[in-house]
């Protein structure tokens, strides 16, 4: 065979292999274990405590699924909520999304109520861990660190039916609303 | 060369080529992969994060104010010097307190030249205080409140009426006809 036919067919393949890249290579190599070890990840969670709401009207407790609102109304709806951050370096945000109040139907009655009546909620939570943000209400930083953090937190809604002046709110006379909506977060950041 | 050795010949280049286009197309293939790969990172983000619902649905539903006034007996034998007394009940059937007020008032007929009508806070119809009153030329002012009336209950007031005892006789036979407006107002 030719010489340069030969050098060129070994050349090609030299160079196939090395572009191939699969295979074994020729040069000497090492290889050890380290110690086994388990990573174990941490956690974010935010849950109902189990506890059941409380709504009060004034300092009366109440059902609202019986209560009759009328004009002057202050009514307050207080439940506690689990929050769990675990993660040596997990900081995150604890905040509210705002909830809703919607006539129960597309009736008058329904509507004008709820125009009429408004709505304000406040999370209050303490704990080692939890710092409120300054100049953003309802907002929390919770850093868990090594020991992390597992709290319960109170979220209380004030629903307020406004007197108004004589004869304001007639047309929402035993019209119906649906608070929904409210729920708390909590965000890593 | 002779033909054979050199149709050999084209045959190993035509094979050697080959084997570079195949390789160079699997190297082609391979970084064109890792380029995808590599592409495809900047996506979903792995940051954590839980929201709750901290008020299921609830519905809330509004009270009315509501309230009905009975109709006193007839008033008769209306005469000179003399005061016929008729009790009369208002009812509070809505979900708050009521101050019962009258709203308006009108009297007509000739009698009602003559006559003086009060309401006063006996159920009884015995002695008690005026809460409303109206004579021929005088008249409570519209609005005044005659009643509180708590949630649920009910209170009964008189309505008396007094003819003068000088009226002339003119006036003997005559009717009157009273109306009373009485509105219900939350306190």
């Amino acid at each position: 065979m030719n010489k340069f036919l030969t050098g060129a067919i070994a050349t090609a393949a030299g160079v196939a292999l090395l572009m191939g890249g699969a295979g074994t290579f020729a040069y000497w190599n090492s290889s050890a274990t380290p110690a086994a070890s388990t990573i174990t990840a941490g956690n974010l969670a935010v849950a109902d405590s189990g506890s059941a709401a409380v709504w009060k009207s004034g300092n009366t407790v109440i059902n609202p699924a019986t209560y009759k609102a009328v004009p002057g109304d202050v009514l307050t709806y207080t439940k506690t909520m689990n929050i769990t951050a675990t993660g040596d370096n997990l900081v995150a945000t604890l905040g509210l999304t705002p909830g809703s109040i919607a006539g129960a139907t597309s009736g008058a009655a329904d509507v004008a109520l709820a125009n009429a009546l408004t709505q304000s909620a406040v999370l209050t939570a303490t704990g080692t861990g939890i710092t409120p943000v300054t100049g953003s209400p309802n907002t929390y930083t919770v850093a868990a660190g090594t020991a992390g953090v597992s709290q319960a937190v109170t979220v209380t809604v004030t629903v307020t039916f406004p007197k108004g002046t004589a004869g304001q709110y007639n047309d929402a006379k035993t019209g119906a609303v649906n608070l929904s909506g409210l729920a708390v977060t909590l965000t890593q950041n | 060369m002779t033909a054979q050795q050199s149709r050999k010949a084209l045959r190993r280049a035509e094979r050697r080529r080959r084997l570079s286009r195949s390789l160079l197309l699997t190297a082609g293939a391979v970084i064109a992969a890792t380029v995808i790969a590599l592409g495809g990172v900047g996506g979903t983000y792995a940051l954590w994060s839980k929201a709750s619902p901290a008020m299921s649905t609830t519905t809330l539903t509004a009270g009315t104010a509501s309230m009905s006034v009975s109709q006193p007996d007839a008033f008769s034998l209306l005469a000179p010097g003399r005061t016929v007394s008729r009790p009369f009940t208002i009812t509070n059937t809505g979900d708050t307190d009521v101050q019962a007020q009258v709203s308006t008032a009108g009297f007509s007929g000739t009698l009602a030249t003559v006559a003086t009508v009060q309401i006063t806070d006996s159920p009884t119809c015995g002695a008690g205080n005026v809460v409303w009153s109206r004579t021929p030329s005088t008249r409570s002012n519209d609005g005044t409140v005659i009643a509180t009336v708590r949630k649920g209950q009910s209170k009964t007031l008189c309505m008396n009426i007094a003819i003068d005892s000088a009226a002339p006789a003119s006036t003997e036979g005559t009717t009157m006809t009273n109306s009373l407006s009485i509105v219900g107002v939350q306190p």
